[in-house]
């Protein structure tokens, strides 16, 4: 009994001990002042960042020339 | 096993876009360069959105004015919504993993990569959730055909999607320190220049130019209209910033300034060396304006759930009891608030000076909230975020390093006293300030400011930092080690 109890009070103590955040577990992540959401490396589709930034710009320019069919043909605009 | 929040993420692991790591570590110039490439891609996005009609947009008023400054959004254009739901996702969801309300253990990886695309995932579908509600809501104006609706709702929520990514980058390393509030900094600083210097002329009334910029209208009274009238007017027009408002926001600026530079220093010496010792800073603002932030954060939602349930549902209708109770909103200029004492009305600070002396008990119930809200965040953000009082102790100790009057063993117990109650006095100044800036009606810039200045301080230690390691044989880092 006085086992199973010293196992559970264990138990709990190394729960409440857990690492509560990414750089509490020693990894980067958010410190006390700055707020940071993506640092960890996932298996996900891989962009380099270049690209990002390219496409960004391109995504841009794709909605001034929205505005500019917009303007010229008088569509999407009531 | 039962049911955790991490694992709604599963499913998206393989779809969501990523960004690749740095394969090394990035010279000062190469971060400096992504990080002003992203900003001015920031500042490109502010285009206004296409397919809306502007005369349909302009009937519309904007019910959220107030909070754009801190979240970087912009009225209007492709940044509707700013970085909001970038950076309340990653504050509540952080907040509530370290209260253990989400069980995510933080030392397996691939929980960790489960709780970083479940972030990605809920930022994405706020931006997708906030465009729907303001378009059911009519704030895009009434009556739109299905194509408009489709246009804006892709806009929206390609841009949220590339910024998303693109803080990634900063957060990955690729910048200084933190994508979104980067964002927030860049976006409060061009608009205080704006607001300073901005030359643009807006039309303030029908066939009345002004420009933008408070000192520019001045000079640009100057000339046209008498001394004394361009000057009285360029301090107190009321749709514009005026003097009276930068010179606010200077203050604030120095004061946050003078509050960065506070701190507790505790004397620490070697164990293992004779006569060595030094000092370890405990900063007043520990937290930085992180409470603050999250303070907005909560104000938004509620003036979103306020804007929806009144404008969307009950139709902004006076005569209706719920209207009369939730609050009526009226239009003032483009900028829709509540003035009416009434339940939404008292999270929002009033536009003025006059309108926050004539409602008080407004002010007050705002001022309470904004103060709570921060210090509980603060309480609870500084002993779970990797700095907290065990996590130094165990530093110190793996560095051989005890505080002076301190014994080994009761250090992490000392450090318990210290650095809750300097996050927590910090949190305090700054929502102190934020409130003062907004009862004096600069209408969120105050805010704004506080955190674009609390933001600035951490990327400077870092960079400073950077500097240091690097050795300053860089050309951007000649230019800002000079500091």
């Amino acid at each position: 009994m006085k086992r199973r109890a010293n196992a559970k009070s264990k138990a709990q103590s190394q729960a409440s001990q857990a690492p509560t955040s990414n750089r509490a577990a020693g990894i980067e992540g958010s410190s006390s002042s700055l707020l940071k959401l993506y640092t960890e490396e996932t298996q996900g589709l891989k962009v380099d960042p270049l690209i990002v930034l390219v496409l960004a710009v391109g995504f841009i320019f794709s909605v001034i020339a929205l505005h500019i069919i917009a303007k010229l043909t008088g569509k999407f605009i009531s | 096993m039962s049911f955790r929040l991490i694992d709604l993420a599963k499913p998206f692991g393989s779809i969501l876009p990523e960004i690749e790591g740095p394969y090394t570590q990035l010279n000062f110039d190469e971060k400096v360069v992504y990080t002003m490439a992203s900003a001015i891609i920031y500042i490109l996005a502010q285009l206004p959105l296409a397919g809306v009609s502007q005369s349909a947009f302009a009937a519309s008023a904007d019910p959220i004015y107030w909070l754009r400054p801190i979240f970087a959004a912009e009225r209007g254009t492709l940044l509707e919504f700013g970085v909001f739901p970038i950076i309340s996702t990653g504050l509540i969801l952080q907040l509530l993993a370290s209260l253990r309300l989400i069980r995510v253990n933080f030392t397996v990886r691939s929980e960790r990569e489960l709780f970083q695309n479940l972030q990605k995932i809920f930022a994405l579908f706020q931006y997708f959730a906030l465009t729907n509600l303001f378009l059911l809501s009519g704030y895009f104006g009434t009556g739109l055909s299905l194509v408009q609706v489709i246009l804006i709702n892709v806009q929206i929520f390609l841009a949220g999607g590339f910024f998303t990514l693109i803080s990634e980058v900063i957060d990955k390393g690729y910048g200084f320190g933190s994508g979104a509030l980067t964002f927030t900094a860049v976006n409060v600083a061009t608009n205080f220049v704006g607001d300073v210097i901005g030359i643009n002329s807006i039309e303030t009334a029908p066939e009345v130019y002004e420009k933008q910029g408070a000192l520019a209208n001045l000079i640009s009274g100057l000339g046209s209209k008498g001394i004394f009238t361009a000057i009285w007017e360029s301090f107190t027009r009321t749709h514009l910033p005026n003097l009276i408002i930068v010179l606010i926001c200077i203050a604030i600026v120095l004061a946050c300034v003078y509050l960065q530079n506070l701190r507790y220093d505790l004397s620490i010496r070697s164990n293992k060396a004779r006569g060595v010792s030094s000092q370890y800073p405990i900063k007043l603002l520990y937290t930085g304006a992180l409470p603050l932030v999250f303070s907005f954060v909560l104000l938004f939602y509620i003036n979103v759930i306020a804007y929806v349930t009144v404008v969307g549902i009950f139709n902004n209708d006076s005569e209706q009891l719920a209207v009369k109770i939730l609050g009526h909103y009226t239009a003032n200029g483009s900028n829709f608030s509540i003035d009416n004492l009434s339940l939404f009305g008292l999270f929002s600070p009033a536009s003025s000076l006059i309108g926050s002396l004539l409602s008080p008990i407004r002010t007050i119930v705002f001022s309470l909230f904004v103060v709570y809200t921060s210090v509980k965040f603060a309480q609870v953000w500084s002993v779970t975020q990797g700095s907290g009082p065990r996590d130094i102790a165990a530093q110190f100790k793996e560095q051989g390093v005890t505080i002076y009057g301190v014994r080994d063993v009761s250090i992490a117990k000392y450090l318990k006293d210290q650095i809750p109650t300097a996050a927590v006095t910090g949190a305090l100044c700054l929502a102190g300030l934020s409130i003062a800036g907004e009862f004096l009606g600069t209408n969120g810039r105050a805010s704004g400011i506080v955190v674009a200045v609390g933001v600035s301080f951490s990327f400077l230690e870092i960079i400073a930092s950077d500097y240091q390691q690097s050795g300053g044989s860089q050309n951007f880092g000649q230019i800002f080690g000079g500091f």
